[in-house]
């Protein structure tokens, strides 16, 4: 075992940097929100903001003496941890308790966790353990189905305990399945999968829709694999696709209440064989994926809120608010009303640190947790989140650098892995206080106040700083 | 080699996902923050309140298009506690009338819900009462008032039937995912609980822009983010509100109930329950102190009898157990029974009254001997293999007829009623050691057999009709839902052919012309009718009459209990015809005059009817003020 010493020097420094420098804004957000003139202390342990400090300690006490592990602990253990969260999982899924509707969190003593939070490091170790196992095997059916089942063992089981929320984030792996050469055909496949599982969670009605849309997928897919070799029916076959694309975007559109996933399920079909009838005749090779951005863009900006307003019917709305737990309050319009208010109000600069009036005057729901960032957008206005998510993205990009530079597939696996997690908690959590996407509640890492996340994620960044400063080494 | 190369590039790729999204996120925010100023007229200072608007709950109308229920303006009083401040608590509670614990603990469930937002304080207040508070309220910041309308009653009647509406409760708000919130109106019994989601509406909600102090400045967008309420559907009844105030006139002050239907419809004409009580005293503030006043009464007001009270239908069943037989042909239309004082056999004495031969079913209908109906039980289970079957099908065929279960009947807490089945005498005596004889009193409607009111008026319904049935209902129509009536218009048949009705028709006529009925007569129409006595353990017999008129195109059947009022002519049969002559002809004949003021008159209960505490609005003494009004479209 090496010196602590030079480990010490072989970690990341600007990553370790980065990640001080989130700790450090997310206790400053978390005591604006809990700042009141009367009585506040910054250091007062009573308060959200004390607690939150208290954990923050606990995380590096932590992190640190991760730092002092052994780098192939981590490979050694990773099936062995895998199992013992699967199970902590089932667990949870059957003693929980109900909290905002969410059947998530685990009670030991008065300690409250939510072990989704500590899974993402399990399974990102077993599917980096895993993929590095059969690298140079070749990528057989087998293969590649355990790879997806170590991702969709634990995402079923928390879309189970109605924490859609986590299962999203679990999703996000299908980016290191993606980095690490898979077809990006199966890819998008067992995404669409996810997302129909998902959404199905969500809109419920229509079991029978998904079902089809799914076995009419597979079917398809595995045909025109078969039919991959005998280039002339290739051209029917994704002709037949095509069209069931079309039929589907049509029928879910005429129906769009039964059927929003029949809709998106035909929208997909359409643009993956548009993209690659568009790529064998080699058309607009260059501009077809920034036609596609812009029309995203467009989409997300201005669409969004009249799908969630527009059409979904209101029972849908309602059905996604008790599945998300905020329908026992407050309405989650009102949430969001509420919350783009907060940022809007902050202008271009920002009321100023602790002057942050809606933020102070309780206006927005969950201020601490899931809506913390209407407090930055309050007081720091557009410079402070531009600056704020700034660092996000060094943050995350510096990890994706750190990922490029492993030598040990397992490493690479794990770092991107952490990277997905980062991004997609942070698109997620940003996306919904600025009224983009749907409002799911996950807390956004290191700023929101609670000490399972703070731990849960630091833990993660410090496995990632501990295999990092071993990448000379091929871990497997 | 080219795939490594490949992998290798969709690291850029992801990376570009991610910088998109961020991007994405940067032109949202510049648009949120620095564009867009939607919120910008929010100034640093400021927030928003947002605000519910309640709906006007629906109104309802009588069959006649007679405005029986409809909203008057009322207040409540919100307080948001953090705006709160230096306010002179004694003068408030003195000017506002609640004492000082009151305030304490809503100032404290508010503070608990949330400090910065608003939680009702006091509902319910009249114009009168908030208007005393209106021109103080300045001085208390951080209370407000808010309109929120409440039910008015232009008929002091049909209490059980209309039902009242009062402050939803925890497991109201726990039921309607959502919906409702503290403080918020829900239709508790009657039409107002049974038509709750009809007559409620959508809310509606404003935006409004406060100040630091809590002081509105305006509304948010200029009012264009608020959601307008929409007004909830006006209800049509089946009922007959002046023929309800009539019978519950007559009812007054005496124990019992009262159905009357048109049986080619279904319709409920009046249903009627006593001692009942004045509908406008459960609106309002003196809504808890009164209906603690009626809960307590030792008469039970709040309980609906004429859907739920239990009772032997007596001999009121027999014309039922006419066409049992018959249609089993078990009775033969000329079938005679002689009745020496009653019927004996097998150890079994049931006693009758002295009346000529009983030479076939008219005349014993007619007379309401019991030896008749006591054989034609007996031979009706006889009918059949064994007693256990017979029993069963007397169940079955009697479920055809709605009795033993609920009519499904749209107003809450209805209850089933009571028919044994073969097992409740296997429990008795043994299994298979019973026979008819054990039972015959059955035929004669005593025994286990029980009835609610509404089943014997359904029941006189189906004789009525020849031997089929409507779902009795009290809705006519609601404005815009035509939907929930399907329901109603599905025909139900009890499978006895026509003929066998064409008897029992002209035997209840008998007893109105010759037998035990004749009280009933009225002059011009032929009522149709059948007294019944039910025998009460604790006390003197209940007086029941069921019947329905006229015999040829029966517009109205009438089902009727007086509790201890004795034989079925003593009370029931009066009181039933001068309802149907009321419906049918309008007005009381002058010979009848003396006999409705003999019945209004009679007092058979201990405990008067409760009479309201706190003075009603002097709308209600004037009946007819609204009758004019026809059904409002929206």
């Amino acid at each position: 075992m090496r010196e602590k010493n030079s480990i010490m020097q072989n970690v990341d420094q600007l990553a370790i940097g980065l990640y001080f420098a989130l700790l450090v804004i997310g206790l400053l957000t978390v005591f604006a929100v809990s700042y009141d003139p009367d009585v506040s202390r910054f250091f007062n342990f009573k308060q959200t903001h004390g607690k939150q400090m208290v954990w923050m300690f606990i995380s590096l006490i932590v992190g640190f003496s991760i730092l002092t592990f052994d780098s192939t602990f981590f490979t050694k253990f990773a099936i062995i941890l895998y199992a013992v969260t699967i199970g902590i999982f089932i667990l949870t899924f059957l003693v929980a308790v109900d909290i905002n509707g969410a059947r998530s969190w685990l009670q030991v003593g008065s300690f409250q966790f939510q072990p989704a939070e500590f899974g993402k490091t399990t399974t990102a170790l077993m599917l980096a353990k895993y993929l590095s196992i059969i690298t140079g095997q070749p990528r057989s059916f087998k293969n590649k189905m355990i790879a997806y089942l170590i991702i969709g063992v634990p995402m079923g089981i928390i879309v189970l305990q109605s924490d859609v929320g986590s299962a999203l984030v679990y999703g996000s792996l299908v980016f290191v399945i993606y980095r690490e050469g898979f077809p990006v055909y199966e890819v998008l496949f067992v995404l669409f999968i996810a997302l129909c599982f998902v959404f199905s969670m969500i809109f419920g009605g229509d079991p029978v829709g998904v079902f089809l849309s799914i076995t009419i997928w597979v079917w398809v897919i595995f045909n025109s694999f078969k039919l991959i070799r005998k280039e002339r029916i290739k051209g029917i076959a994704f002709l037949i696709l095509f069209s069931t694309g079309i039929l589907f975007f049509l029928l879910g559109a005429e129906m769009y209440s039964l059927n929003m996933t029949a809709m998106i399920a035909g929208l997909l079909i359409c643009i993956l064989t548009s993209y690659y009838i568009v790529r064998k005749l080699k058309f607009f090779k260059i501009w077809w994926p920034i036609i596609i951005y812009l029309a995203l863009i467009g989409f997300v900006i201005f669409g969004v809120e009249y799908i969630t307003k527009s059409l979904l019917e209101d029972y849908q709305v309602q059905r996604i608010e008790t599945l998300l737990g905020i329908s026992d309050n407050a309405d989650a319009e009102y949430n969001v009303t509420q919350s783009k208010m907060t940022i809007g109000s902050g202008g271009a600069i920002g009321k100023g640190y602790l002057n942050g009036t809606l933020t102070q005057s309780e206006q927005v729901p969950e201020q601490s947790t899931d809506f913390i960032f209407c407090t930055i957008g309050e007081e720091f206005g557009f410079l402070g989140t531009f600056i704020f998510l700034i660092i996000y993205l060094l943050f995350i990009l510096r990890i994706i650098f750190i990922a490029e530079r492993q030598r040990s597939p397992f490493s690479r696996v794990y770092a991107y892995s952490v990277a997905s997690f980062f991004f997609l908690q942070i698109m997620i959590n940003v996306g919904m206080t600025i009224g983009l996407i749907p409002v799911i509640g996950i807390p956004l890492p290191f700023i929101s106040y609670g000490g399972s996340s703070v731990l849960a994620f630091s833990i993660l960044v410090f496995i990632l700083l501990r295999i990092d400063a071993d990448r000379l080494l091929i871990l497997r | 080699m080219a795939i490594i190369d490949n992998v290798k590039s969709r690291s850029y790729i992801i990376q570009g996902v991610i910088v998109a999204i961020f991007v994405i996120f940067f032109i949202r925010l510049f648009y949120l923050q620095v564009i867009d100023d939607t919120y910008k007229q929010i100034a640093d200072d400021r927030g928003i309140r947002k605000e519910q608007v309640d709906p006007d709950r629906g109104q309802i109308f009588d069959r006649n298009g007679r405005l029986i229920v409809y909203n008057e303006p009322s207040y409540k009083l919100m307080v948001v506690p953090s705006q709160v401040i230096d306010i002179d608590t004694v003068r408030f509670c003195e000017i506002v009338g609640v004492d000082k614990t009151y305030f304490i603990k809503k100032m404290k469930e508010a503070k608990n819900f949330s400090r910065v937002r608003e939680t009702v304080f006091l509902s319910q207040m009249s114009a009168e009462e908030f208007g005393r508070i209106e021109e103080y309220l300045y001085e208390f910041t951080g209370f407000y008032a808010a309109l929120s309308p409440v039910r008015k009653y232009s008929y002091p009647a049909a209490a059980h039937l209309l039902g009242y509406v009062a402050e939803v409760d925890s497991n109201d708000i726990k039921k309607s995912e959502g919906y409702y919130r503290n403080a918020d109106a829900i239709g508790k019994s009657g039409v107002e609980k049974s038509y709750e989601k009809l007559l409620r509406g959508e809310k509606g909600f404003r935006n409004i822009v406060i100040d630091r102090f809590g002081r509105e400045v305006g509304l948010l967008n200029n009012g264009s983010e608020d959601i307008a309420p929409i007004a909830g559907k006006n209800l049509t009844l089946t009922i007959d509100i002046e023929l309800q105030a009539y019978a519950e006139k007559l009812l007054a002050n005496k124990r019992g109930a009262l159905v009357a239907i048109e049986p080619s419809t279904g319709e409920i004409l009046a249903l009627v329950s006593t001692p009942s009580y004045d509908p406008n005293m459960l609106v309002g503030s003196a809504r808890n102190k009164n209906f603690a006043k009626l809960a307590l009464n030792k008469e039970n007001p709040l309980n609906n009898r004429a859907l739920s009270g239990y009772y032997p239908p007596g001999s009121t069943f027999k014309p039922v157990m006419a066409a049992l037989g018959m249609d089993i042909g078990s009775l033969t239309a000329d079938q005679g029974y002689s009745c020496p004082g009653g019927y004996a056999m097998s150890g079994h004495k049931v006693d009758c009254h002295p009346h000529p031969y009983a030479a076939n079913v008219e005349i014993g209908i007619g007379h309401s001997c019991n030896a008749y109906f006591c054989y034609a039980f007996k031979y009706f289970i006889e009918a059949h293999n064994s007693p256990a079957e017979g029993m069963q099908d007397f169940n079955d065929k009697l479920a055809l007829w709605g009795i033993g279960a609920k009519t499904g009947i749209d107003i809450p807490n209805e209850r089933n009623g009571n028919v044994p089945d073969p097992e409740d005498y296997d429990k008795e005596y043994g299994k298979g050691r019973w026979k008819a004889s054990n039972c015959v009193t059955l035929g004669i409607g005593q025994d286990k057999l029980i009835m609610t009111p509404l089943q014997s008026a359904n029941s006189m319904a189906i004789i009525a009709n020849g031997g089929f049935f409507y779902t009795p209902h009290v809705l006519k129509y609601a404005e815009d839902a035509d939907t929930v009536l399907n329901k109603f218009l599905v025909k139900k048949e009890t499978g006895i052919s026509d003929s066998i009705f064409t008897y029992i028709q002209h035997g209840m006529a008998g007893a109105v012309n010759y037998g035990t009925a004749r009280i009933a007569q009225i002059d011009s129409i032929q009522v149709c009718g059948k007294t019944g006595t039910a025998e009460n353990p604790h006390g003197k017999s209940h007086s029941w009459f069921s019947s329905f008129a006229p015999e040829k195109n029966p517009q109205i059947a009438v089902a009727i209990i007086v509790e201890n009022g004795g034989w079925g002519a003593s009370y029931a049969a009066p009181i039933a015809s001068l309802i149907t002559e009321m419906y049918i002809n309008g007005k009381i004949s002058d010979r009848r005059k003396a006999l409705e003021q003999r019945m209004m008159d009679a007092v058979l209960i201990d405990v008067p009817q409760p009479k309201p505490e706190v003075p009603v609005d002097s709308a209600n003494q004037k009946p007819l003020i609204q009758a004019a009004v026809l059904p409002k479209k929206q």
